[in-house]
């Protein structure tokens, strides 16, 4: 509750770059007269007592920096200064910010562009009757699966064997005796192949 | 002879504000910075500006209070006064710091055939 308390009256105190530099002054100027008053008192000349009273009370300057830096929240507040300065030089080297901005503009473009081509091409057209109802089938077995050696095996952890690659007789046994899935299809990647079409090649 | 100055460790301050506040009342920083020095009989070495953001943070906190009211020089002080939760964090504080000297006085005390 008093962390909570604290950052919220730090918080407000940011919000509303509210300083209450004044009041510290007057407390200060206060509070070194207070002092001065008493070591006149104690027997001392004037300016001895002032003197002594300002020494008592320490540096002024790292008095009032404590105090800024528990009043509100100067990590923020170093933070907004920073940007309020890249802000200012970018400003005033307009003809770099330009170039910056552009190129930045460009490059985010083209990788956009490209990434969303590719996504469509890639990942969104498969040309099937409802692509979102796909599976891709996966076989496991323990240590003891004879199987060769094909593409896309790995080793399923505890020693067995998966893969998403299956035999065709495999494929076609599946495909008769499937009684779950509306339809079975697989697919293979071919290397470099001779196609002819309207007899071209 | 004249015994070393100590410097206060951090959260010590706090505790012997509130802990003047509750005895004497509210007072201005000044008056607190005083009875601090009185109280410790000048073994502390604090330069009395230190008192000030702690106070603030005190506030901050909620556990003191503080308005603008005459002083006795006929100038305005700021004038601190504990609150309730102040006072609830003061016991809450001296009862960890008893504790603790509790603690290290059994260690500093401790002998070998102690630990036989």
């Amino acid at each position: 509750m008093r962390v909570l308390a604290r950052f919220f009256a730090r918080l407000r105190n940011f919000a509303t770059n509210r300083r209450n530099d004044d009041r510290l002054q007057e407390e200060i100027e206060q509070h070194i007269a207070l002092q001065t008053e008493d070591n006149i008192r104690a027997g001392m000349p004037l300016d001895e007592a002032s003197r002594r009273a300002r020494l008592e009370f320490g540096a002024l300057g790292s008095v009032r920096e404590d105090y800024r830096a528990e009043e509100s929240l100067p990590l923020i507040e170093s933070a907004v200064q920073d940007v309020r300065y890249a802000a200012r030089i970018l400003r005033r080297s307009w003809g770099f910010t330009a170039i910056a901005a552009t190129s930045l503009a460009l490059a985010i473009g083209a990788n956009t562009t490209i990434f969303s081509m590719m996504k469509h091409v890639l990942l969104e057209r498969l040309e099937v009757p409802h692509a979102d109802q796909l599976r891709l089938l996966h076989w496991h077995g323990d240590k003891k699966v004879a199987i060769n050696s094909i593409w896309g095996i790995v080793d399923s952890g505890s020693g067995g064997l998966g893969a998403t690659s299956f035999s065709y007789p495999a494929f076609e046994e599946l495909r008769r005796d499937n009684r779950v899935l509306d339809d079975l299809f697989a697919f293979k990647d071919l290397g470099t192949v001779n196609a002819t079409i309207e007899g071209n090649a | 002879m004249k015994q070393k100055k100590r410097d206060v460790q951090q959260g010590t301050l706090a505790l012997m504000v509130l802990k003047t506040l509750q005895v004497l009342g509210p007072l201005h920083g000044y008056g607190i910075a005083r009875r601090i020095a009185q109280v410790s009989n000048e073994l502390l070495s604090i330069n009395q500006g230190t008192l000030y953001p702690v106070l603030l943070r005190l506030e901050q906190e909620k556990a003191v209070a503080s308005e603008w009211a005459p002083s006795e020089n006929n100038r305005r002080a700021r004038f601190y006064r504990i609150t309730r939760a102040g006072e609830k964090l003061l016991e809450a504080e001296t009862r960890d710091w008893e504790q603790t000297a509790k603690l290290i006085a059994r260690f500093v005390e401790l002998k070998a055939e102690d630990l036989a």
